[in-house]
């Protein structure tokens, strides 16, 4: 029996779909790909002829550039806003294009070169001297390995030296590993390639060189333009997430309707009508727009039972999304008194949402 | 809701040989359609082709075809609206227009060329709506949106219509199949039709037009000898249906003025901004180019290559330069971008994709720096040329027969600088002249970046103005909007202001004196001296008629500055402002009792007026004015119950010129100063008036100073600190200078130097120092049992 675990890679839970894709794949392949480019982008941007799923919304021509700035010499660097699915599109791009995408470096500050190039096991180097077996090959050293593709993700999150540990890797595509002998090196094979993902407004997160700069094609991913699509975005992903609870509350139209504009307006820093919002700093993505509506959907099925409410939306939307910053505290106030308090006359969810973001602000 | 027999039927009938009819459905400025286009008629060498343009144009087709037409051109209609000549209306050509290229291959091979739509003016009435908006006379509808549009876009994996366009249609640049092409943008745009309603398209007004092309094509096929259409795709479905129908008379001509003119690209680019054509017209230029030059085989890779190039070396001109790599990897994904996308090489999408990828660097919004270079790059700026005989209306010439002698070069689009020197030599002065001429006309020809800003009086001391001007179908549209108000430019120019003037009454703001005045300085600038006469007596008449002291005050003074003026502002002899000058001047005097009135509001702008006349009246440009009959209405104005404000700054005018006992304004002072008032505020009224019209009287009579400090001294400390803040708004009314004197004043009376207020130190006495001393000592014993001794730097103290 296959122990359950929480979130399988790309590759493994789009199995069928990748195999799909494979079969009827006509197009050229680029030498080390496992689809063509054309195969891959109906991978992410879904075909309905062959009933594949559409995995990324809301900028087609961004997927396109990806692909075929992963075909060249260029590393791909996608950049954005938290929350605007970056890593899933990373994800996705080294799942059609090498068929894994288990080959990651997860950068943070603890991170050290040995991450990119390759390590010990120090008890096999004590006993046997350095080999082959005693090495542990970086993510990076695997993929030029096996021409796969490798992702770095929160490359600005890593100290600068080790972001420049990768702009030699990259240009020259070889790690030499003199520790093995005079000349011994491994060359990259065709398929390998570099996807990274950066914050690059963050705090914390350090500056990129323009050295390392130059080897990447940059792709802004932006957070999603259509309002009705949102809506059905999130959706859709907090259904995928409460498929595997025994209950679902029922979460009305009217109470999504309110989760995406709440979000939009905090987000763009205008209604939908024009009346100007304070932005706040904490991410309005709607990745969080699912957690908030996730959070809500569990708080209603596991504690007060009925459908989802105007009220819970405000007590999760405290707490997922508005960490604790006096800040944004205000602003939060001040988006409730001007924008939800004159919407909630009209509207019994608004109402809700009003009463309990007021209720949640006399707390504090 | 469509049905796909009914589209595969519109791609049978478009072509219907027995009858002699080819109907050839387009899109305008592609050049794809105009390859189509080409091959048709050179194919079937027909007697007759008709264009959709309007009927009234006929007469400029001999010009659009001249050897020395040079598009971009354009045919402009001035569109009567309201009884005044308002818009101008545009229908452009470019190199790869189809209608262009079908009416030079007409020509070649003989056949008769006819316009087929309604006159400009009916077509452009429909869209007649805001005077400063472009107005088309060529209509795309819904080439780019709309919900067949949209599905078919999403299914080509196309992010928009115009991509969904070039992918579909401009690849195919080239084709000799010319029966498959124009099928196919038949078909696509049935589509187009069939999800449009039926409402839409009558609102606006494409049935009256369809009937109008039916009848015309009735009339070619009767004459017999083979029919080509040239028509925008939308209207091919109609006038396929209409042709079943009977024949409906053709519509008059009408009577519009229009004219052949030059047009740009980045107009041509601006006007599609409104009537949805194809954009970037530099970029279909290019490949309409590239396929003449290649006779077909359209050379893509070749043609991407020249493009990045070109734009890669405009940028490094610009400053922005691009490495090798850089250029090499935008190909490459521009390339690759068209592989997968199954086209045969980069179009406009992919080459915006590679640039995109391949140079932008960080994080972007929705709007990109470098994707929007690329697309001013791709627009292009040529400019066209229409020949000698065409006849541009007088006015137009006049305007560039003037540049031309004041060397002042408009044989192109380009961006110019020119510095003047306006004071030391004529021929300087004259240019300036005419651009300050062109500004007043609004023509957006040139701007002044540096000079002399007489209009609000600021750095009238500079010797040189420097202009940036550019050529421009604009421009020239501008003129011909104003052709109705002479064939000279001063003649328009002097038309222009009396026709402002008329429109300011018309609208109920004749009241404002001080646009007028703007307007008089603008037409002496543009030199128009004498000819102004009309408007200066005009101006003295709208004074005569005036209500409010302190505009006619303003106006006062800037006419006596006027007649002052030398240099570029100034007038000729022949030009009397005298009268005019005095004119105001009585009106003033008139308006002088109104004083004792005046509201709250206007306390602060009469205080300036007082102050202003009264420097005039003292200074060298007063002298030809009769001071004393403004000291005798300010006289009157003391007797009657003015605001304290007005009656202290009349009182200190009066009392410099010698008009009143000081002993006058000390009592007014005084009265105020200790009378019951409500708020503290209503105290300082009169002090208000002083120091804001005549601050000078505080030290040209000294009891007036006096009598003021001793107030201020004997006040209460509260009292004192509740009217501070009005002492301190009141004293901003004086400058530096004036402060300074003031200080000087108020510091001698209390027998100090100013400056010492400012410096003066507390002085530390014994008990202080060994205050600190047992406070120093305290810390040096905490620090020793912090073990911490090492610390203190002693030698540093």
């Amino acid at each position: 029996m296959v122990e359950r675990i929480q979130r399988a890679p790309a590759e493994t839970r789009y199995r069928d779909e990748l195999d799909r894709l494979a079969t009827a794949d006509v197009d050229p392949k680029p030498e080390g790909w496992s689809l063509s480019p054309r195969a891959a982008r109906r991978f992410i941007l879904g075909d309905s002829t062959l009933d594949i799923s559409q995995k990324f919304f809301g900028d087609d021509p961004l997927v396109d550039r990806c692909i075929v700035s992963l075909m060249g010499y260029q590393g791909l660097m996608l950049v954005g806003e938290p929350g605007t699915a970056k890593s899933l599109l990373s994800e996705l791009l080294s799942a059609a294009i090498s068929n894994s995408s288990t080959l990651v470096v997860q950068g943070s500050a603890g991170v050290i070169e040995d991450h990119l190039r390759y390590g010990w096991n120090y008890a096999l180097l004590l006993a046997e001297g350095p080999s082959e077996r005693s090495l542990i090959p970086s993510p990076v050293l695997r993929a030029m390995r096996d021409g796969k593709i490798v992702r770095v993700e929160e490359l600005t999150r890593c100290a600068p030296e080790v972001q420049d540990a990768l702009i030699s890797l990259m240009s020259e595509k070889t790690i030499s590993i003199p520790e093995l002998g005079a000349g011994e090196e491994t060359r990259a094979k065709p398929g390998f390639n570099v996807i990274g993902t950066a914050n690059l407004r963050d705090r914390g997160v350090h500056d990129m060189s323009s050295a390392l700069k130059r080897r990447f094609n940059f792709e802004t991913v932006l957070p999603i333009a259509d309002a009705a699509f949102e809506k059905d975005l999130v959706r859709r992903q907090v259904e995928e997430r409460m498929s595997d609870h025994p209950v679902s509350p029922d979460l009305g139209d009217d109470v999504l309707d309110l989760v995406v504009s709440v979000f939009r307006d905090l987000r763009t820093g205008k209604t939908a009508e024009g009346t100007a919002v304070a932005i706040p700093e904490s991410v309005m993505s709607t990745a969080e727009a699912v957690n908030v509506t996730h959070a809500a959907m569990l708080e209603a099925a596991y504690l007060e039972g009925g459908g989802v409410t105007g009220g819970q939306i405000a007590r999760q939307l405290r707490g997922v999304a508005f960490k604790d910053d006096p800040e944004d505290a205000r602003k939060l106030r001040a988006y409730v008194d001007h924008i939800a308090k004159p919407r909630s006359r009209g509207s019994r969810v608004w109402a809700d949402f009003h009463k309990s973001a007021k209720a949640g602000q006399d707390d504090r | 809701m469509t049905d796909k027999a009914a589209f595969g039927a519109v791609r049978n009938t478009l072509f219907q040989p027995k009858r002699g009819l080819y109907i050839a459905p387009i899109r305008h400025h592609s050049p794809a359609c105009a390859w189509a286009v080409r091959a048709l008629i050179q194919e079937i060498r027909p007697a007759h082709v008709l264009i959709e343009a309007p009927i009234d144009f006929e007469a400029h087709i001999p010009l659009v075809l001249d050897a020395d037409t040079k598009p971009p051109v354009a045919i402009v209609s001035l569109v009567e609206h309201e009884g005044e000549t308002r818009s101008a209306a545009y229908y452009p050509f470019c190199a790869h227009s189809p209608e262009f290229v079908a009416m030079q291959v007409a020509e070649n091979i003989g056949a008769k060329i006819r316009f087929i739509d309604l006159p400009s003016e009916q077509k452009s009435r429909q869209t007649f709506n805001d005077p400063d908006q472009l107005t088309s006379l060529i209509d795309e509808h819904s080439f780019d949106s709309g919900d067949y549009v949209n599905a078919l876009a999403h299914a080509t994996g196309c992010r928009d219509g115009y991509e969904l366009w070039d992918h579909l249609f401009e690849t195919r640049l080239g084709s000799e199949d010319w029966r498959g092409f124009l099928g196919d943008v038949g078909v696509y745009c049935a589509g187009i039709r069939a999800a449009t309603l039926k409402e839409r398209i009558s609102e606006q007004g494409d049935d009256a037009r369809e009937t109008q092309m039916v009848a015309c094509l009735h009339a070619a096929l009767e004459k017999g000898g083979g029919v080509v259409a040239v028509v925008g795709g939308f209207h091919a479905p109609a006038l396929l249906d209409g042709l079943e129908k009977a024949p409906s008379p053709i519509q008059p001509k009408g009577q519009t003025r229009s004219y052949l003119i030059r047009y740009g690209f980045r107009a041509l680019d601006a006007l599609n901004g409104y009537a949805a054509g194809l954009p970037q017209p530099g970029y279909y230029d290019a490949l309409w180019k590239r396929a003449n030059t290649s006779q077909g085989l359209m050379p893509w890779r070749e043609t991407a290559q020249d493009m990045v190039a070109g734009f890669t070396a405009h940028m490094r001109a610009e400053g922005h330069a691009v490495s090798l790599p850089a250029q090499v990897e935008v190909l490459r994904v521009a390339e690759e971008l068209a592989r997968m996308r199954g086209r045969p090489g980069a179009s406009r999408h992919d080459l915006i994709d590679g640039v995109r990828a391949a140079l932008v660097k960080g994080e972007t919004g929705f709007a990109e720096i470098w994707t929007e270079r690329l697309l001013k790059y791709l627009c292009g700026n040529r400019l066209g040329d229409i020949p000698a005989s065409a006849g541009s209306p007088p006015l137009v010439e006049d305007a560039r027969a003037l540049a031309r002698s004041h060397r002042i070069d408009v044989s192109d689009g380009q961006q110019r600088r020119r510095k003047l020197d306006i004071r030391r030599k004529p021929s300087h002065l004259a240019a300036s002249r005419y651009f300050h001429m062109m500004s007043l006309l609004e023509a957006r020809f040139a701007e002044r970046d540096v000079g002399p800003d007489y209009l609000n009086d600021a750095r009238t001391e500079l010797l040189f103005e420097e202009w940036r001007y550019s050529w421009s179908p604009q421009v020239e549209s501008r003129l011909i909007e104003l052709s109705a108000l002479g064939d000279r430019l001063p003649a328009a120019a002097l038309g222009h202001i009396l026709r402002t003037r008329t429109s300011m009454a018309n609208r109920g703001s004749a009241n404002d004196i001080e646009s007028l005045i703007d307007l008089l300085f603008r037409g002496l600038l543009a030199g128009l001296g004498a000819e102004l006469k009309g408007f200066v007596l005009e101006i003295g008449g709208d004074i005569q008629k005036h209500g409010s002291f302190q505009n006619v005050a303003g106006a006062l003074s800037r006419l006596t500055q006027i007649k002052a003026s030398r240099g570029p502002l100034g007038i000729p002899d022949t030009l009397e402002i005298s009268t005019t000058v005095e004119a105001a001047y009585a009106r003033l005097l008139f308006l002088c009792d109104t004083l004792a009135d005046t509201p709250d509001e206007e306390i602060a702008p009469r205080l300036d007026a007082i102050r202003t006349i009264n420097e005039l009246l003292r200074g060298p440009l007063g002298k030809n004015l009769d001071a004393e009959l403004f000291d005798a209405a300010m006289n009157r104005v003391v007797d009657m119950d003015a605001p304290p404000e007005i009656l202290g700054a009349i009182l200190a005018v009066l009392t410099i010129s010698g008009q009143r006992d000081e002993q006058d304004l000390i009592t007014a002072l005084e009265g105020r100063f200790t009378g019951a008032v409500l708020n503290e505020n209503a105290r300082i009224g009169v002090l208000r008036g002083i120091l804001h019209a005549a601050p000078g009287i505080l030290w040209q009579v000294t009891p007036v100073l006096e009598k003021i400090d001793t107030f201020l001294s004997d006040l209460d400390e509260n009292v004192f600190l509740d009217l501070l803040p009005h002492l301190r708004l009141a004293l901003t009314a004086l400058n530096p200078r004036e402060v300074d004197r003031l200080a000087e004043m108020i510091a001698g009376r209390h027998r100090f130097q100013a400056g010492e207020i400012l410096t003066s130190t507390t002085a530390l006495n014994e008990a202080d120092l060994a205050r600190g001393i047992a406070v120093e000592r305290a810390l040096r014993v905490s620090v020793a049992a912090d073990g911490l001794e090492d610390w203190l730097l002693e030698d540093q103290l």
